[in-house]
Parts: structure tokens; sequence; C-alpha cells
């Protein structure tokens, strides 16, 4: 490799790697290598041998979906797309050095029936998971007027008062955690689906024990409402 | 050494940036301007609605990747 400086080459040189923690180059290059993976899969549609879900009026092929190493594949139901996602992913591992837990993956399955969808999953070597399930930490066709479809984000977020139970913070540092975390875990969400009045009280409840109780279960003062 | 290798790296990722959103394709929505996390699952909600309302079988597939950024070779 060389570089054109004013037009004329320099001296040739080899590249190597050695990329230090926190260098903003880190990002781009992933994504360069993420790449690599689309142009396999749109090589893959311009031949026909995979097809992607075909949405909207003016349909939209939609084969894939990246955020950084969060991949979702949409292929239509038949065993050839599943082995070719497969053998596109093989691929994908051996030339990037990125290894995929096929093990972990999982499978959706919009209107598929259970035995196909088996042995595809079989074939895969991948776990099955239902319908709302989770991408990038929100829940895909959930439906959001749904009490239950809340209860993960409850959840969620008493599992993170439960690990600062017991530490001695300060009110300032208790209030410093709710901005900071209690907060934007449901503005994360609520930025997508409207949330449930009761839903709203009761993180608003989780954070104000939190603050005055130590999120214990015991009763205790709120001096400020 | 380190603010000279910092300013070249800084310097490398700056000039990429502008280069990069033509390269990428639209169906990477990380780390770059003007694509955020919230399109993606946007994008991904109302895929498995539109199929769901007009019954077509389609499958998704979760990829797990192991250390992501770390063995990029």
């Amino acid at each position: 490799m060389s570089v054109l400086v004013n037009g004329s080459p320099m001296m040739e040189f080899r590249p190597t790697r050695g990329l230090r923690h926190e260098d903003p180059l880190a990002p781009f290059l992933f994504l360069i290598v993420a790449k690599g993976l689309v142009g396999l899969v749109s090589q893959a549609l311009r031949m026909n041998l995979l097809k992607g879900v075909k949405v909207g009026k003016n349909e939209v092929e939609i084969s894939m979906l990246q955020f950084t190493d969060n991949t979702l594949f949409m292929c239509e139901d038949s065993y050839n797309s599943v082995i070719f996602v497969k053998a596109i992913l093989r691929c994908y591992e051996i030339a990037s050095g990125l290894k995929i837990h096929f093990h972990k993956s999982k499978l959706a399955s919009i209107n598929v029936e259970r035995n196909p969808l088996e042995f595809y999953a079989k074939s895969l070597n991948c776990i099955l998971m239902r319908v709302p399930f989770k991408y990038l930490g929100v829940v895909v066709e959930g439906n959001p007027r749904n009490k239950q479809f809340w209860e993960s984000i409850l959840n969620n977020l008493s599992d993170r008062l439960s690990a600062w139970k017991g530490r001695f913070l300060s009110l300032a540092g208790r209030i410093h955690l709710i901005k900071s975390v209690l907060n934007t875990l449901p503005i994360f969400y609520s930025s997508f689906f409207k949330a449930l009045t009761s839903v709203y009280n009761k993180i608003i409840s989780i954070q104000r024990s939190f603050l005055w109780a130590w999120g214990r279960d015991k009763r205790s003062i709120f001096w400020v409402s | 050494m380190g603010a000279i290798y910092k300013i070249i790296s800084k310097v490398l990722s700056c000039r990429i940036n502008s280069v990069l959103p033509t390269v990428i394709d639209d169906s990477q929505l990380a780390f770059l301007k003007d694509r955020g996390m919230l399109d993606i699952v946007l994008v991904a909600n109302e895929v498995v609605e539109e199929l769901r309302r007009h019954k077509r079988s389609e499958l998704c597939l979760k990829v797990d990747y192991e250390k992501a950024y770390d063995s990029i070779r």
C-alpha cells in the first residue's frame, strides 16, 4: 500500500493493525467489516438465491437490519432461504473472523407452522423465540396497551435497584442515580410507546421509594412529594 | 507518541466520517450521522406488523456474535 502525495506515490508500506482503546476509528472500521455481510446478502438477493420481505406500496425489500453487531435477518419462509442465510453467515464468519453463536441466535416466525419451523431451527442450530421478541432492548410487535408489555421494563428497573441496595449512598448520589439510570430507561421506551398511566405512576413510585427509603419495602416518610 | 496517535486517528475518523454514509448501506444504522437506533426498531416493528396483518409467513433470525468488536481480523 502507498499514499499519493501531490499525485506521486510515496514509499510503500505494509498495513498492520493495532488500535488502542477508545480509538475514534474503531466504530467506523467495524462498520466497514459489517458492510461485508451486507455485500454478501445483496449479492444473494441479486442472484435470486435469497428473498427478503417486501413491504409497503412500493414493495421495499428488506432482508436484514443491522445496528452494529445486532443483526436481524428477514427472509421468506422456505428451506432454501434458511440454508442460504446459514451459508452467508458461515462465509462471513470465515472471512471476517467474527464468531457467530448459532446456538445463541434466535429464530422467530410470523405465520409459520410449527413443524417446518422446528426443522429450520434444527438446521440452523438455533433457538426458537416467540413473536413479541426483544430487539435492541425494545419489544417488537408487543401491545403497549397491555400491562404485561410494561412488566419487563418495571422488572428491569427493580433489578437495577436490587444491585444498589445496601450501598451507602448519599442523598445526592441517589438523586444522581435516579436521574441517570432510573429516568433514562423509561424515556427510551416511551420514545416508542405511549406508557400507561398506571405504569408511569409505578415508575415514579419506584424512584421515590429509592430516593427516600433506599429501595426498602419499609414505609418511610417522603419528605418532598 | 500518544498525542500524535490520537491526532492521527481523529483526523482519519473525521475524514472517513464524511465518506462513510455514502458507502455504507441503509440497512446499517449505527454510528453514522442522521441514523439512529430508534429508526431500526421502528422498521422492525412496522415490518412485523404489516406481515401479521397480511397473514404472510416470514422468518426472522436474530444473530448473536461472540465478542463482536475484539475478534475482527
